[in-house]
């Protein structure tokens, strides 16, 4: 750990104690940016990612998602303790809040852990140096009850490793890398994942209560989420209709000349 | 032009003997040769597109208006072509025009 720093992340939270309130102009910007350095991609396919995920092929599920995002590394996997409190070293760059819901002894009671170090050495994005580059990543063992939150969440772990590849400006920055993940393909993926509903029934003598619990994962508020999600819905829709266009009228450039 | 160089009518008009003439000139094809071999780069990168999922600012833009740019040329250079050969076409000799003819609407 001497020559590197660990990011942390948790990612569970409550409420809206951790989503940045900001306005969709920064929004917008922040996808404007994005877009014209690391482009939009069409939605991965949950297949893709579920069926390694479902065999239990962890490590493979995790490397999907990176190759995705455009980084061909190397995934060194290990397990965490559900329970698992990140400690944070000196040598600890970024600490962010818990990923796992806590008790009063800091103790995880809900959620999951991922944590993927970054170390200083990391390759530019693109570049052959990044092929099998290794990453170090932390996982919780209880993932297997959350593959929705995972996704959500190791996609949002590398995307960070994207823009500190890509070496920008705002790779600190949990908003930038939330749209990351949505331009490179995860848009749904995090529309369908960033939120879990739990039901408990609570019993006293004379009634039951039904208790439900959401939790709302990720920087963005449900407004700025929705609309980013539709402006790069919108992208990559245009993309494709201007494929399509383009793909339709090559044959009849091919006619023209022929005649 | 090969082909009528070698069967050609044995008396041609002035005029189009001139136009022939011009056809063998230096660079003629040239334009047209250029025009085409922009335009099958651009189809290919068309091709490659086609199945991409990724995608980048501006890349069917500037693909669609280099496109159109190209087709406009390709129609602009079409009809003096297509002038051309008939000038081409009417020079053949009789036999091998027919030989021609026959062959095209067997194939169709």
């Amino acid at each position: 750990m001497a020559d590197s720093y660990l990011f942390t992340f948790q990612y569970l939270r409550f409420g809206k104690q951790f989503m940045i309130d900001v306005n969709q102009e920064y929004i917008s910007e922040a996808i404007c940016n994005l877009f014209g350095l690391v482009g939009a991609k069409e939605n991965i396919y949950y297949n893709s990612l579920y069926t390694p995920f479902n065999k239990g092929k962890i490590k493979e599920c995790i490397k999907e998602i990176a190759q995705y995002l455009g980084l061909p590394i190397e995934i060194i996997l290990s397990y965490v303790p559900s329970n698992y409190v990140p400690t944070h070293s000196e040598s600890q760059r970024f600490t962010s809040p818990s990923l796992v819901a806590t008790d009063s002894n800091k103790r995880g009671r809900a959620g999951i852990t991922a944590e993927v170090y970054i170390p200083n050495n990391l390759p530019l994005y693109g570049s052959s140096s990044l092929k099998n580059f290794p990453i170090k990543v932390k996982i919780s063992e209880n993932i297997n009850e959350y593959p929705d939150t995972f996704m959500v969440v190791m996609a949002h772990e590398l995307s960070h490793i994207v823009l500190y590849s890509l070496q920008h400006s705002k790779k600190e920055n949990e908003i930038y890398t939330d749209i990351t993940a949505m331009l490179l393909g995860f848009n749904e993926i995090i529309s369908n994942g960033r939120k879990t509903v739990k039901q408990h029934e609570q019993r006293s003598l004379l009634s039951t209560t039904t208790i439900t619990e959401t939790v709302t994962y990720g920087y963005l508020t449900d407004s700025n989420f929705n609309f980013a999600h539709n402006k790069i819905k919108e992208i990559v829709s245009q993309n494709k209709s201007s494929k399509k266009i383009s793909s339709s009228k090559a044959p009849s450039y091919i006619n023209n000349l022929k005649h | 032009m090969l082909f009528l160089d070698t069967y050609h009518r044995p008396v041609i008009k002035q005029i189009d003997a001139q136009q022939i003439v011009s056809f063998h000139q230096l660079g003629y094809f040239d334009t047209i040769e250029n025009l085409l071999n922009r335009l099958e780069k651009k189809l290919a990168k068309i091709q490659t597109y086609k199945t991409t999922k990724h995608y980048f600012l501006g890349m069917f833009d500037n693909l669609n208006k280099d496109l159109a740019t190209i087709s406009s040329e390709v129609y602009q250079k079409k009809e003096p072509l297509e002038k051309d050969l008939i000038v081409l076409k009417r020079n053949i000799d009789f036999i091998t025009r027919m030989k021609i003819n026959l062959i095209s609407f067997i194939k169709e």
